[in-house]
C-alpha cells in the first residue's frame, strides 16, 4: 500500500461512516434482566474444550458466559478509552491531514462503542472490571509511539472483531448482546480497514531509519503484546464471581490453567490468524507469534 | 506467608521470566524495570502473582513503576500496606 493509497481510502471510509452513522440511542432495547441466557458463544468462552467446561451444567455455563462477556465489554472499554485519548492527541497534529479527517469519525465512534459496552457492564454486572494491562511511559521518538499506538489498536481490534463478528450472527445469545457485537463489528470493519494500512505506513517509516536489531526488538515485543492481549480473557475475577471457585488463590491457577489448556492454545491460535496475517503481510511480523 | 517465602517464591518467578538471571542474585534492591531484569508487559503476570500470594487484589489503575521497580518496593507496596 502506497501513502498515495491511503488518501483514496480515507475518503471512502470517510463517506461509509458518514452513510452508516448510527446514533447512540439505536441501541434502545436493554431487557431489565439476562437471567439464563447466554451473552458469549460457548465455543468463545475460556473454558471451552476443558474439563472445568464439562464439569459445569447449563445454567453455571450460561451464567459464566454472562461473567465473559461483562470482561469482553470492560476489555472494550481498556482498549478504547487510550485509544479515545491517543486519537484526540493526534487531531491536528499530523502532517498527513486526510488522515485526520477521517480521526474525527473514528472518534465519535468510539464514543458511542464506550457508551454501548460501559452501559451494559453497569445495568447488569453493576460494575466495570478495572484494566489489568500495565504500561509505563517510555522514552520513545514521536514515529515509534505513532507507529505502536496504531499497531496495538490494530492487534486488539482484529481480535475483538473475531469475537463480535461471531456473536452477531449467534442466535442463541440474548438479543442485547447480539446487538453490541454487530453494532461494534460494523464500525470495526472500516477502524481495521484504515488501521490495517496505516500501521503499515507507519512502520514503513519507521523502520527505514532503524537498525535490523531494532526492528527485531519490535517484533519481539509485539509478539509478546499479542500474548499480553490475550491473557486479558482469562480474568481470575470472573471465574470467582460466577461461582467457579472461591479465593483469589484459587481463581487465579484456574485462570493459569485455563490459559494452558491445548483446547485454548487451539482457539487463540485461530482468532488471531487475521491479525497475524496481516501483520506479516505488511512485513511487521516476521513469523508466527507464541499462543502459551 | 512470612516475607521471606514471599519474596522466595518472587525471586523464582523472576528469574524464572527472565531467563538469563538466578534467584540468589536478586537482591531486595535490584532494580528490577530499569536493568530491564523484567518488562512492563510483564507486569499483567506479575501482578497476577502478587494477587495469589497475597490473597488481595490489586487495583492497578493508581499503580507507579517505583512499586514493581525493587522486590523490596513490590513488598512494601503490596503486602506491607495491604496488612496494615
Amino acid at each position: 500500500m502506497s501513502e498515495k493509497n491511503i488518501v483514496n481510502l480515507v475518503d471512502t471510509l470517510c463517506r461509509a461512516s458518514s452513510n452508516k452513522y448510527v446514533d447512540f440511542g439505536a441501541i434502545n432495547v436493554w431487557p431489565e434482566t439476562l437471567e439464563g441466557q447466554w451473552c458469549m458463544s460457548p465455543e468463545l468462552l475460556s473454558v471451552w474444550g476443558t474439563e472445568t467446561y464439562e464439569r459445569l451444567n447449563l445454567e453455571e455455563r450460561k451464567r459464566l458466559s454472562f461473567y465473559e462477556a461483562v470482561n469482553f465489554f470492560c476489555l472494550n472499554i481498556h482498549g478504547e478509552k487510550p485509544l479515545v485519548k491517543g486519537l484526540v492527541e493526534r487531531l491536528y497534529t499530523y502532517d498527513d491531514e486526510d488522515v485526520s479527517k477521517y480521526l474525527h469519525y473514528f472518534l465519535d465512534e468510539e464514543n458511542k462503542h464506550l457508551a454501548y459496552f460501559g452501559t451494559f457492564c453497569r445495568k447488569y454486572a453493576g460494575k466495570i472490571y478495572d484494566d489489568k494491562k500495565i504500561e509505563f511511559p517510555q522514552d520513545r521518538d514521536t514515529l515509534e509511539t505513532d507507529f505502536l499506538f496504531f499497531v496495538k489498536v490494530q492487534i486488539f481490534e482484529e481480535i475483538v472483531d473475531v469475537y463480535n463478528t461471531r456473536m452477531a450472527a449467534d442466535e442463541r445469545l440474548a438479543p442485547i448482546a447480539r446487538a453490541i457485537n454487530k453494532a461494534h463489528h460494523i464500525d470495526e470493519t472500516r477502524h481495521l480497514a484504515f488501521g490495517r494500512r496505516y500501521s503499515e505506513i507507519l512502520f514503513s517509516r519507521w523502520s527505514a531509519g532503524v537498525s535490523s536489531e531494532r526492528k527485531q526488538a519490535m517484533r519481539d515485543y509485539l509478539a509478546k503484546y499479542l500474548l499480553v492481549t490475550w491473557k486479558e480473557y482469562y480474568r481470575s475475577e470472573v471465574y470467582e464471581d460466577a461461582g467457579l471457585v472461591s479465593g483469589v488463590g484459587p481463581a487465579t491457577d484456574l485462570a493459569n490453567e485455563l490459559f494452558l489448556a491445548e483446547s485454548q492454545i487451539s482457539l487463540r491460535r485461530e482468532v488471531s490468524e487475521n491479525c497475524v496475517r496481516n501483520l506479516m503481510l505488511a512485513g511487521i511480523l516476521d513469523r508466527q507469534p507464541e499462543m502459551e | 506467608m512470612v516475607e521471606h517465602e514471599v519474596k522466595e517464591q518472587l525471586r523464582e518467578w523472576i528469574a524464572t521470566t527472565n531467563g538469563s538471571i538466578q534467584p540468589h542474585e536478586i537482591s531486595d534492591d535490584l532494580a528490577l524495570l530499569t536493568k530491564n531484569i523484567i518488562s512492563s508487559l510483564q507486569l499483567m503476570e506479575l501482578v497476577q502473582l502478587i494477587e495469589k500470594l497475597s490473597g488481595n487484589r490489586v487495583s492497578v489503575e493508581r499503580l507507579k513503576p517505583e512499586n514493581f521497580n525493587t522486590l523490596a518496593m513490590i513488598y512494601q507496596s503490596f503486602f506491607v500496606q495491604q496488612a496494615s
